[in-house]
């Protein structure tokens, strides 16, 4: 009994030593991000910086939020995070839908290819993208943005929808089916209430992705007004110059609500599947 | 399976479904195939012309090809991908699922250690690499600066100036970005679990070990195959990350294929070069996807 | 009920807009040019860079917006952060929605005639009083392409106070200046002597440097009937003399992968005691980093050996007129209209803070310009030269400068250990190649 104990104590300190290692690992350069976000411009360069600043300021956000063109950027990438989320979340839904539950031609292949959209690196693919794009009629446009980022996000979602719905057992709907019940009404009233907490999650990160992505907003818009939030971050570093106490308190303020979404939704994130009532 | 053809059992239901998958998929299909499909066959031609940026492509045949086989550069970028793709997948899926299978223990403070570990991921890369790249810096860096005043070192580590090392700094930030879509994959995957079946295996007298690898992780491996193939993708195709710490430098020592695409494209102008240098490594990737879909198949 | 059938239907109007999109695509791929003809209003579109002091974006918009008024066009003035240009370009090229006009340092302005963008532009030219000196930055294959908009001349930003601090003067040859910066070197304290970078990115400053030394050493990469001379002694010489600035741990490590800003920031940090660098640093320092403005002098160019030639290369910010585009001419008469009011060009360009040196004659004698502090940035301008030179300015010469090769070829004897003999072997090779 006491070796049990004994033993539980050990793999306590183990468990906390390897969780604390991790903990620090992941939030210092955070921390620093913020730290630097706070700093007065003169002191963010000092060679062998300290952890502490001397000085904090509220001047970089002030700056960003009063004189840049950086809050348009915000509301702009809600707007396209947003939308991309619940186009990418219709289209995946059925789709996951027809993949797991409906037999038809072409399946497995669609199954298997839909990762295709991820083969060819975005630095390559975003000239020809562009061109087809703005052969759409859509030239500096944050709205190109919701014909691109399906390309990459619904393949994504639907992988992460098929496992959730592959785990529901099939006997509900089938009982539901006898009663004449149809294959959409059994998306609607079982697959989705059953699966909404892992739906939650897939569409946090089709938020996130759309949030996120660099390489195609920048390309694709070019007036301050297009911009999303990680556009506009660049737009504070010039030739040779960089604003850096405006450039790390844009990228909290662009971090922030990716963050706090993620923050709320903690448990379903990882809770996901469990909390359905899967039994 | 079974369940799908008992239903199916009636040929009306049958075709009836038929054709609502088909419609279903539709939009899956207009925009994976449809947005993409143009752009990527028009990449893969381009990639067989002369093309420069605002010039006329002109068939060429193989040759952007034959001239990778000459590119000593080419070749560095394919080890060095292949080095970042292997190592960061290996450490993000080890410390991922020792996180998970951590987290999933019931301590105290789970709440908070779950919130705090995820935030990487809600970083934007662009933001990440920028960061890591600040604090890598060899004068102001907060790592060499804490590194000297802790003694460990005199003068600071060369991170992003010793050739041997600048890959190895850009694939910790890859790996400290990535570990928590590991971690939360997993956890999700090993809280389904069935109680049921752990109390039996302890009852049976398993140690926890022989539990976690007979039991556990066959039980979780399709979650792991799903995450896994899909960070290989990623990290494989991983531009910003790498473009923005190191540039793919010094001397090339941290290219990888992607920014040595970027390269040929905008500083060298060559855009069908850049581009069969993307496309040259599309069977590796196909391969993986052949590999994943077998495991697939077995497993279900 | 109602709620899937809602679903489905959206469903269904997605999958068909997409389906239309596609098939639009199709039928009608090059149908859509950047559009607007339609209304009869002329347009402009112009790409201009966005530079640190905002004066220059906020002036040039008040132009703009003035020559809109007056000529009845519609312009489309957007501020491009120079980083993301040659992508933004490219894309935008192949699109066929290339801007009208756009401004960027020359050699990168320069790539656009390799692939026939850019206009020529003598026309325009005949108009402006350009200085001498900014005359050559016009050229290009022997032909006017680029209308100079400001000169960018570096200067030599040295610690003043280190240098007291140790009794030195000013150095008059190359090799002085690493005798003192050996003096003055102090790693342990975070303190390095030289502040060179040598990385590839950006605008070139690390190719510039070497280019320099190169000609004060007497060597020539392209000599000046375009053949590759850069394999000789002179050329060797100059390779051993700056690797063993870095050898010898003059330079800060990390130099070999600082972009364009690296340098800046370590002079403001306080962490070097000289950078190569253009004005802009000086508008950083006034601003931010008073005390280490008060502490700096601008030094003269040293030379490879006393009273020997010494060379100051630099840039120019240029404008480029897109010939592809669909309002060339409506692009020439905004350049002329911008050039007609010389006073108001000289006010925008001292806002900048002397940074930028005029092109045009007639304001070398204005209160600004007679500052000591400025008059340094106008005496450097009039002896600048060329980043290319002596070559002739071919998209050729352009390319390899923007390709950073004398920059690879350091790197090679600095990072990789290689012999500084072998890596000029590999530079000729590589020039010899763009040459051929």
């Amino acid at each position: 009994m006491v070796m049990k104990k004994k033993k539980r104590i050990t793999s306590g300190i183990i468990t906390y030593g390897i969780l604390i290692i991790a903990l620090i690992w992941t939030i210092f350069p955070v921390y620093w991000m913020i730290k630097s976000s706070f700093t007065v411009s003169n002191e963010m360069y000092v060679a062998r910086p300290k952890l502490f600043s001397l000085h904090y300021t509220l001047e970089n956000y002030i700056e960003l939020f009063t004189e840049t063109h950086f809050p348009r950027a915000l509301l702009n990438s809600v707007e396209i995070a947003g939308i991309t989320t619940v186009i990418c979340l219709v289209i995946s839904i059925l789709g996951s839908y027809a993949m797991t539950r409906l037999n038809f031609p072409g399946r497995r292949f669609f199954r298997i290819s839909s990762i295709f959209s991820y083969l060819i690196p975005t630095a390559v693919m975003f000239v020809p993208m562009y061109v087809f794009v703005s052969n759409l009629g859509f030239y500096d446009n944050k709205y190109s943005l919701l014909i691109i980022y399906p390309t990459t996000v619904v393949p994504y979602c639907c992988y992460m929808l098929m496992s959730y719905f592959e785990a529901i057992p099939t006997a509900l709907e089938e009982a539901a089916l006898i009663d004449g019940c149809t294959r959409l009404k059994a998306l609607w009233h079982i697959i989705i209430p059953i699966a909404l907490p892992g739906i939650a999650v897939v569409a946090t990160f089709a938020f996130t992705m759309s949030w996120n992505e660099y390489l195609y907003a920048m390309i694709m818009t070019t007036s301050t007004d297009q911009q999303t939030a990680v556009v506009a971050i660049n737009s504070f570093k010039y030739a040779d110059s960089a604003i850096w106490g405006r450039i790390m308190a844009a990228s909290v303020a662009t971090s922030l609500p990716v963050t706090l979404i993620y923050i709320i939704a903690q448990s379903q994130l990882v809770g996901g599947k469990s909390d359905g009532s899967v039994k | 399976m079974a369940a799908l053809t008992k239903i199916n059992r009636a040929g009306a239901q049958t075709r009836k479904d038929k054709r609502l998958g088909l419609l279903l998929m539709l939009p899956v299909i207009i925009v994976i195939f449809g947005v993409m499909g143009y752009p990527f066959l028009n990449a893969i031609w381009l990639s067989f012309t002369d093309k420069v940026v605002g010039g006329e492509a002109n068939f060429t045949g193989w040759d952007n090809y034959i001239a990778l086989i000459h590119d000593d550069i080419y070749w560095l970028s394919l080890k060095n991908t292949i080095i970042y793709t292997v190592g960061c997948i290996a450490a993000k899926l080890l410390l991922g699922l020792l996180l998970a299978v951590l987290l999933n223990k019931s301590i105290k403070g789970k709440t908070f250690f779950r919130t705090a570990l995820l935030i990487p991921w809600a970083i934007p890369g662009m933001v990440a690499a920028t960061t890591w790249r600040w604090m890598y810096d060899s004068t102001y860096g907060i790592i060499n600066s804490l590194l000297i005043s802790t003694g460990l070192t005199t003068t600071g580590i060369p991170w992003l100036s010793d050739t041997h090392l600048t890959l190895f700094s850009t694939m910790i930030v890859n790996v400290w970005r990535g570990i928590p879509f590991f971690m939360f994959s997993i956890l999700g995957a090993l809280q389904t679990l069935d109680k049921q079946q752990f109390e039996a295996a302890c009852v049976d007298g398993a140690g926890s070990f022989k539990q976690f690898w007979y039991i556990t992780l066959p039980a979780i491996s399709s979650v792991i195959g799903i995450t896994t193939l899909l960070s290989t993708i990623w990290t494989f195709n991983d531009f910003e990350n790498v473009w923005l710490i190191t540039g793919g430098g010094p001397v090339y020592s941290s290219s990888t294929i992607p920014t040595y695409t970027y390269v040929k494209a905008f500083t060298e102008n060559n855009l069908s070069g850049a581009i069969s240098v993307a496309v040259s490594v599309i069977p590796i990737l196909i391969i993986l996807i052949i590999i994943y879909a077998r495991a697939n198949k077995k497993s279900s | 009920m109602k709620k899937i059938g809602k679903t489905l239907k959206s469903a269904c109007v997605l999958g068909l807009s997409g389906a239309l999109l596609v098939c639009s695509v199709g039928c009608s791929s090059s149908s859509e040019s950047s559009g607007g003809e339609k209304t009869g209003k002329k347009q402009l579109v112009f790409w201009d860079k966005s530079e640190y002091v905002t004066a220059y974006n906020d002036m040039m918009k008040e132009k703009v917006d003035e020559f809109a008024e007056k000529y009845d066009v519609d312009v489309d003035y957007v501020i491009v952060n120079s980083g993301d240009l040659e992508q933004k370009l490219a894309a935008a090229i192949e699109s066929g929605n290339q801007p009208d006009i756009i401004m960027g340092d020359n050699t990168s302005v320069a790539e656009y005639i390799a692939s026939d963008q850019l206009a020529e532009v003598s026309d325009v030219l005949a108009d402006i009083d350009l200085k001498e000196e900014a005359k050559p930055y016009a050229v290009f294959n022997d032909t006017e392409y680029l209308v100079p908009l400001s000169l960018t001349a570096p200067g030599m930003f040295a610690r003043q106070d280190v240098w007291e601090e140790h009794g030195l003067e000013a150095p008059k040859t190359w090799e002085e200046l690493k005798e003192q910066a050996k003096i003055i070197n102090d790693p342990d304290n975070g303190f390095y002597a030289l502040g060179l970078p040598l990385g590839e990115s950006g605008g070139g400053d690390a190719e510039t440097f070497i280019r320099t030394i190169i000609l004060d050493y007497g060597g020539e990469v392209v000599n000046a009937e375009g053949e590759v001379t850069v394999n000789s002694p002179e050329v060797l010489e100059a390779f051993k003399f700056i690797a063993s600035l870095y050898e010898e741990g003059l330079v800060p490590p990390d130099a070999t992968t600082w972009d364009d800003s690296g340098n800046n920031s370590a002079y403001t940090a306080g962490t070097v005691g000289v950078v190569f660098n253009s004005g802009s640093l000086m508008g950083t320092l006034k601003d931010e980093y008073p005390e280490i403005w008060d502490n700096t002098a601008i030094f003269d160019y040293p030379a490879a050996e006393e009273g020997g030639q010494s060379y100051t290369l630099g840039g120019a910010n240029v404008f480029g007129i897109f010939k592809t585009g669909d309002n060339t001419e409506t692009a020439k008469e905004f350049i002329s209209y911008f050039f007609s009011d010389t006073d108001f060009y000289n006010e925008m360009v001292e806002a900048i803070g002397g940074m930028w040196q005029p092109v045009i004659n007639g304001y070398d004698d204005t209160e600004f310009w007679q500052d000591p502090d400025n008059a340094v940035w106008l005496t450097a301008a009039s002896n600048l030269t060329l980043t290319t030179a002596p070559a002739p300015t071919t998209d050729t010469a352009a390319q390899g400068f923007s390709n950073h090769l004398c920059t690879k070829a350091l790197q090679n004897i600095v990072v990789n250990g290689m012999d500084p003999q072998e890596a000029l072997d590999g530079l000729e090779a590589d020039l010899n190649e763009l040459y051929q």
